[in-house]
């Protein structure tokens, strides 16, 4: 008789289905879209490698400029690009991603971020400030290495530690 | 000359095709609601069944090649007749229709004809599922028909006529019980519910007879289903109900019976798992047979 | 437009019977789709039933990467399906290959067999986005019958 039992049980509780409008939200560290900071983006290639299914490729451009390029039709959601990206601007958002017409929409293109260099004049990707504050302290002044190429920049920082050293 | 017109409408207003379409959208809604409840789920919308029979009206057809294009039409529409013929023999509660000797027959052998369409429609339909399925169905029919048939022999013996609806007014007595308990012990494998839902076995047989049906075909078939459940309960209700003086009340009982037939179909569906073929029918050539023979023994006596 | 085209809209929207297709995936967007019809997301609430046979269905929906054996057969499914129909891709497999494309085996992506309709991003798609997805296929089939096209 327990299926009797299950079955009255069954009838006095309430329903456990969810509306689809009042459906809980995903919890926290929910691995949904993928979100890029092409600000804070230098163009290194680590989460192209660490891309399994390849849908992330750095492609050039044809006037010379990087493109970052996402798929997310190739993504598997596995966060392993934000967790290897240096200057952290990859992240994925606690929402599921929405749903798509056809297998190009949703697809990301974004350009690296380039300026000339403020020493030698050269094309260079600059270093996002958490980062530059992270590697280079407070041996020279943030403005000027975020002005600066990584030539200039070294030339830089040598400077400063010979000068403090004197 | 009054008179065909009363049989029109009974066949295609009360108690035929259009109350019968809407009662059984109803009883069917009802079934699954009431199965949803039972899994703690929510189950469908209140028009559902109606939507469900509008879009299938809708669809393309598509017959599967070799099949016989008169079969794969005209099964489903002879089911649907026969069914709705049925239903306006029924002497339900306000019902135009006047019966005549002998009907209680002529609706056993409509009632039966469904089941002949789907069998017919699972062996034409060249399919190894539709032929599976309706070989099922045509043995799991030797098991019901065993205390279906002997049920409504056993009352129209007790009562002395083959008239509908003499043997609807007739009073109650202890044949009515015993015939009632067999009606209901044939009545989950005619609706083909759990745990006599063998034919349309649903994981195992895809589709069953109704695998390679489509479209509007599908939808009249489903249709006559809806009827053959709204029949039945129909019948059971007119046979086992007392007739009160006044037509109204006896309607409300008429559709409550129904519904309380129907909810419980649906929770012996819901609590039980689906039982092999040769357990059915062994299971009604033990316990049918006891109920047949219990219900003539009471009507003989 | 006339009443019959409206309702026949409406029930096509409130309607969707589906048939799952596995092409040759983990089982990991099948297992969601189990959960679909379980008691918490329930998609007997949006009017879909899963039907056994390709002939009942209205929506097709597709898990896994389009390999070289399910090819024919998936093609074959879809053939039968009588019209008016759509397709729902259920995560990333069927929409690129996702990990398995360049596979001698697999001939990714499902649009270049059948035309796609709905794709559902997730590896796999949570609940909720499958039955978003499904109702979705639903409204595209009732925007067709508005529109005029069979």
């Amino acid at each position: 008789m327990g299926i009797l039992h299950m079955l009255l049980a069954n009838l006095g509780a309430a329903r456990l289905t969810h509306r689809p409008a009042e459906l809980p939200p995903p919890p926290p560290g929910f691995r949904g879209a993928l979100k890029h900071a092409a600000a804070s983006c230098t163009g290194c290639s680590a989460c192209a490698y660490a891309c399994s299914p390849g849908a992330i490729t750095l492609t050039a451009g044809s006037d010379g400029r990087t493109f970052w390029n996402y798929d997310p039709g190739r993504c598997t959601f596995c966060a392993r690009c934000a967790a290897i990206c240096p200057t952290s601007a990859l992240s994925l958002e606690a929402l599921a991603p929405p749903l798509a017409g056809d297998a190009a929409s949703g697809r990301l293109a974004d350009a690296v971020p380039q300026r000339p260099c403020g020493g030698c004049g050269q094309l260079f990707t600059p270093l996002p400030a958490p980062t530059i504050a992270r590697v280079y302290g407070d041996l020279v002044p943030a403005f000027i290495a975020r002005n600066l190429c990584e030539e200039c920049r070294r030339h830089a920082v040598s400077t400063a530690i010979k000068g403090e050293h004197r | 000359m009054s008179e065909w017109w009363r049989d029109l409408v009974a066949l295609l207003l009360w108690p035929g095709v259009a109350a019968g379409a809407v009662l059984g959208w109803l009883l069917l809604w009802m079934r699954r609601k009431l199965t949803a409840r039972l899994q703690r789920r929510a189950g469908p919308p209140f028009f559902q069944p109606f939507y469900d029979t509008i879009k299938l009206l809708g669809k393309q057809t598509v017959i599967p090649a070799g099949v016989n294009r008169a079969l794969f039409y005209g099964l489903p529409l002879a089911s649907l007749a026969a069914v709705a013929y049925a239903l306006a023999l029924i002497p339900a509660p306000l019902s135009p229709a006047r019966g005549f000797n002998g009907d209680l027959i002529v609706l056993i052998y409509l009632l039966e004809v469904p089941a002949v369409c789907e069998i017919m429609a699972g062996f034409s339909s060249r399919s190894i599922y539709g032929q599976v399925g309706a070989a099922r169905e045509a043995l799991l029919g030797l098991g019901y028909n065993l205390p279906f048939l002997a049920a409504l022999l056993a009352v129209a013996t007790s009562v002395g006529s083959f008239s509908l609806t003499v043997v609807a007014g007739a009073p109650i007595g202890l044949i009515h019980v015993v015939a009632a308990l067999a009606f209901l012990l044939a009545l989950p494998a005619r609706l083909k519910s759990n745990p006599f839902s063998i034919p349309n076995a649903e994981q195992e047989l895809v589709g069953g007879a109704h695998t390679e049906y489509n479209g509007a075909p599908l939808a009249i078939f489903e249709l006559a289903h809806t009827l053959e459940l709204v029949a039945l309960c129909g019948l059971l209700a007119v046979l086992v109900l007392p007739a009160t003086g006044l037509p109204i009340l006896d309607l409300l009982l008429y559709l409550a019976f129904c519904a309380l037939v129907v909810a419980g179909i649906t929770a012996l569906a819901a609590g039980t798992g689906r039982i092999k073929i040769d357990q059915a029918v062994r299971f009604y050539w033990r316990w049918g047979l006891a109920a047949a023979g219990l219900s003539l023994v009471v009507a003989l006596w | 437009m006339n009443p019959f085209r409206n309702l026949l809209a409406r029930a096509r929207a409130k309607s969707p019977w589906i048939y799952c297709c596995n092409a040759g995936s983990c089982n990991g967007c099948d297992i969601e789709v189990a959960a679909c019809l379980g008691p918490r997301y329930d998609i007997e609430q949006i009017g879909a039933l899963r039907q056994g046979s390709p002939k009942h269905a209205d929506v097709l929906v597709v898990s896994g990467p389009v390999t070289r054996r399910s090819r024919e057969a998936l093609r074959a499914i879809y053939d039968q399906m009588p019209e008016p129909k759509a397709v729902v891709a259920l995560g990333s497999c069927p929409a690129s290959g996702n990990i398995f494309c360049g596979s001698p085996t697999v001939d990714a992506p499902l649009a270049e067999l059948i035309p796609v309709d709905v794709y559902v991003p997730g590896c796999p798609p949570r609940p909720e986005a499958i039955v978003k997805g499904i109702a979705r296929a639903a409204e595209i089939l009732a925007e067709r019958e508005e529109g005029g096209r069979r």
